[in-house]
């Protein structure tokens, strides 16, 4: 395979979670700019273009509720889990601990199995 | 040149070419949360950079930000008329049918040929967005409730077969004996004059149209029989089909097919359309079986 295609399929792979990831911290309302610090400080850095649109659409879908906040001067608005949201956070995790699982077995030994 | 913009008027122009791609009734939530949003992202930018925020770090960041066209795809679900996938087929349909329509065009009076060939390829191209459209809106609609249907490609329908065998009979008693046929359902009054035909056509041309037809009703009998098609019977088929085009062209040159000039000149009429379209039929056919993917070689011994 070509190394250029490296860029390309390592942001697939983090297109992936970014959906667990953001979920995972709105259990609490934040609004877009303090989500995006939040995850970046974890180390999953997501494009503002990119997280954004993404809340609306989750909103949209049911995963998330939000409401306007103007208590800290210029109106934010603020996302957080809805109760459909808990319930796909709780089960993207499992999904994710089983895929961690898997995968940590699949690339033991640098992806060799032995055989 | 006019005066550089600001950061305030550079962050409206953005959200305003962002949200009017965006569905009416999402515009002025998302340009209110956007407006925010981008003022706090190019802060820290500026911030980052230990610098104030000024248009060019303005500029830069709502470039960072995504083009104005990807960052609205990303609020929504757009509708796709013509899905990645279907475009090699649009493509071909759009190129096949102005190719016709180009060689068609000596048929049209010579003034306005160019302006009717342009308008004829326009409404092609009309038709075709059209129906890619409702595919599309088709495919949308039923998402999650349209299960995949498995079609074998080398299944006859025997009673289609068969209805096209009786209608091929109709037709050669319906073109050989149009007097006889139309005593019959008639009280025995005679076939009108228009409808006489050209005496070398009925004795010298038809029968060759008959003789094609009925190989086409044999080949379908055989697929009654069978079951499915081969390669080798749907070479034939295509084969009857070019043979019947060029029939069909044979007898647009070759004199009147009727004596009454007027009922000659429909007929040559009718009889180009047909032509056409049994080699827009067979050129189908031909592409296809060019891209058919083989079976592997023992599905094949079983099915040949």
């Amino acid at each position: 395979m070509a190394h250029g295609d490296t860029p390309a399929l390592a942001l697939e792979l983090r297109r992936g979670v970014i959906v667990l990831a953001t979920l995972s911290q709105l259990r609490l309302p934040r609004y877009g700019y303090e989500l995006r610090q939040a995850l970046a400080d974890y180390g999953m850095a997501i494009e503002e273009g990119t997280l954004y649109p993404l809340l609306r659409r989750l909103e949209t879908q049911g995963v998330l509720k939000s409401e306007w906040r103007t208590n800290e001067g210029a109106p934010r608005r603020y996302y957080t889990l809805s109760a459909d949201g808990r319930r796909l956070f709780k089960s993207l995790t499992e999904t994710w601990h089983g895929l961690n699982e898997a995968m940590g077995r699949l690339l033991a030994n640098g992806g060799s199995d032995g055989r | 040149m006019g005066d550089p913009m600001d950061v305030d008027a550079l962050i409206d122009v953005y959200i305003r070419d962002v949200v009017q791609l965006l569905p009416r009734k999402q515009r002025q939530d998302v340009a209110l949360e956007l407006r925010g949003l981008l003022h706090e992202e190019l802060q820290g930018r500026a911030a980052s950079l230990r610098r104030t925020l000024d248009a060019n770090i303005a500029l830069d960041g709502l470039r960072a930000f995504g083009k104005p066209q990807d960052v609205a795809a990303r609020y929504y679900e757009p509708w796709i008329i013509i899905p990645p996938t279907e475009t090699r087929r649009f493509t071909f349909a759009a190129l096949i049918g102005a190719l016709v329509l180009m060689a068609l065009s000596p048929l049209i009076a010579a003034p306005a040929r160019s302006g009717q060939l342009a308008l004829l390829m326009l409404a092609w191209l009309g038709a075709l967005v059209s129906y890619f459209a409702i595919r599309s809106f088709i495919a949308r609609r039923g998402t999650g409730e349209n299960l995949w249907v498995p079609r074998e490609n080398d299944r006859v329908s025997r009673a289609g077969s068969m209805a096209i065998i009786a209608m091929i009979c109709i037709g050669i008693v319906a073109y050989g004996a149009p007097g006889w046929l139309f005593s019959r359902f008639s009280h025995g009054r005679l076939l009108p004059a228009l409808l006489a035909y050209d005496p070398a056509f009925q004795s010298t041309r038809l029968p060759v149209l008959f003789f094609l037809w009925v190989c086409q009703a044999v080949l379908l009998a055989v697929l009654v029989i069978r079951g499915r098609w081969n390669p080798v019977l749907r070479r034939v088929d295509v084969s009857l089909e070019i043979a019947v085009g060029l029939v069909l062209i044979w007898f647009q040159g070759a004199g009147s097919v009727f004596k009454e000039v007027a009922s000659n000149k429909v007929a040559l009429s009718a009889i180009s359309a047909v032509a056409l379209l049994l080699f827009i039929d067979a050129g189908v056919k031909l592409y296809r079986d060019v891209n058919r993917i083989p079976p592997p070689d023992e599905f094949r011994s079983e099915t040949s």
